[in-house]
């Protein structure tokens, strides 16, 4: 109990102060980097909840995917060092006033749809209290049968939420056709590379004598 | 008390997971050598001990006493904990590994993923690793074999998913399991030569 107390600080407090280093380091790698360690720390997180199919989900598509991609943009950019401090306090009052913002909406769900962190760290007295409320009140079928997150997300998605699982889908598939349009407009001025008429040269239309006099 | 009796058991859990790994990894890369060689029709190491079976002992001391160059532009941290974290990742993987009945470190309910989610982040390893050093070739380099790196990962994927489906779970043990029944192996024979085809490329070294 204490030990996952102690990893749920360790985490969040490693999450905050990486958060904090990604948007004041001077260098954009180092920023990234940092981002990088948001999304493990807040993976591990998302384990001590108990939803380990969502945290590594987490880690395959944001820290092995989008990351590597900012990395990728980044370094490629090869911007050194970001421009001089002073036009930080200028983006200050929209940055402030979008995490306030988004601040009051997290305590606005903390409030109305979690339990507040109160709630877990309870003494000894009201851990008696829950106890006997989790023997009165938990249905046992879940305890025996135990599915794991995996069995519980793919049969509440693939039902009641079919939906948005076909309507998410349909939008990564414009997403993807979008991408690929971008890239497949072809131009008359630059010289490409057909693989069909590469496959059609064969020697005798490669190769001919040139009669040439000296 | 018991907190450090926890820590000494998972200690010496992982020691005895890793230290037969890297001394079979060692004599894999002799076996490597040794094969390529006859297949080359040259004799490979055999200076080192009998037959050469000292030369992953030797190898690996080279790589211990050689000198520590940092370069002066490299950015030291990064350039530092590349190597560190490809190798760690690499560890990392056959925690879940399971190798008998009960006999795996950590017996998560999500293996698969796991291990697919370390192999992807291998790429922050190579790519920090050809930044860091502040060179361009390095740099280049380090982009291309990560690109692939990127790009096989979607193929290997869908090719994981073929024995998901089949064994029904996504815990490693549960998929070893599984292949009681004979369903499992045919598709796993079929995805065999998927993955014959793709894993060199991912790992980046020419199939012999």
């Amino acid at each position: 109990m204490t030990f996952d107390i102690f990893l749920f600080y360790l985490f969040s407090m490693l999450a905050l102060f990486s958060a904090f280093f990604t948007v004041t380091s001077k260098n954009p790698i180092h920023s990234v980097l940092f981002l990088v360690f948001v999304f493990f720390n807040t993976a591990g997180l998302l384990i001590l909840l108990g939803v380990e199919f969502l945290a590594m989900l987490f880690l395959i598509v944001y820290v092995g995917a989008v990351a590597v991609l900012f990395l990728f943009v980044m370094m490629m950019l090869n911007v050194k060092i970001s421009e001089s401090s002073s036009s930080i306090y200028r983006y200050l009052p929209i940055g402030l006033f979008l995490s306030i913002l988004f601040l009051f909406e997290i305590f606005l769900i903390i409030e109305g749809d979690l339990k507040s962190i109160d709630n877990v760290v309870f003494t000894q007295s009201e851990y008696k209290v829950l106890q006997t409320e989790f023997l009165v009140n938990t249905s046992w079928i879940n305890n025996v049968i135990s599915p794991t997150n995996v069995d519980v997300i793919g049969s509440v998605l693939f039902t009641y939420y079919s939906y948005f699982f076909i309507m998410s889908s349909v939008i990564l598939l414009v997403a993807m056709i979008g991408a690929i349009s971008l890239t497949l407009h072809r131009r008359s001025d630059i010289r490409r590379q057909d693989i069909y008429r590469q496959l059609q040269r064969d020697f005798e239309g490669a190769t001919n004598l040139v009669d040439k006099k000296i | 008390m018991t907190i450090f009796l926890i820590i000494l058991n998972v200690v010496l859990k992982s020691l005895a997971l890793i230290v037969p790994l890297l001394v079979a990894v060692a004599y894999l890369t002799l076996l490597e050598r040794k094969v390529m060689a006859s297949m080359q029709q040259r004799r490979g190491p055999n200076v080192v001990g009998l037959f050469g079976l000292l030369q992953p002992l030797a190898d690996g001391l080279k790589l211990l006493v050689k000198e520590t160059i940092l370069p002066s532009s490299a950015n030291t941290v990064i350039f530092v904990m590349a190597p560190i974290v490809t190798f760690l990742l690499a560890l990392l993987t056959w925690a879940v590994i399971p190798f008998g009945d009960n006999m795996v470190l950590i017996d998560l309910n999500v293996g698969v993923l796991f291990v697919f989610a370390i192999s992807s982040l291998g790429v922050y390893g190579i790519i920090t690793a050809g930044w860091s050093s502040n060179s361009k070739y390095a740099f280049l380099g380090a982009l291309r074999s990560a690109a692939q790196m990127v790009s096989y990962e979607v193929s290997i994927g869908l090719i994981i998913m073929c024995v998901l489906l089949c064994a029904g779970s996504l815990n490693l043990t549960e998929i070893v399991k599984a292949q009681k029944s004979s369903v499992v192996l045919c598709a796993i024979i079929s995805v065999i030569f998927d993955v014959f085809c793709i894993g060199p490329c991912r790992n980046k070294s020419s199939p012999l």
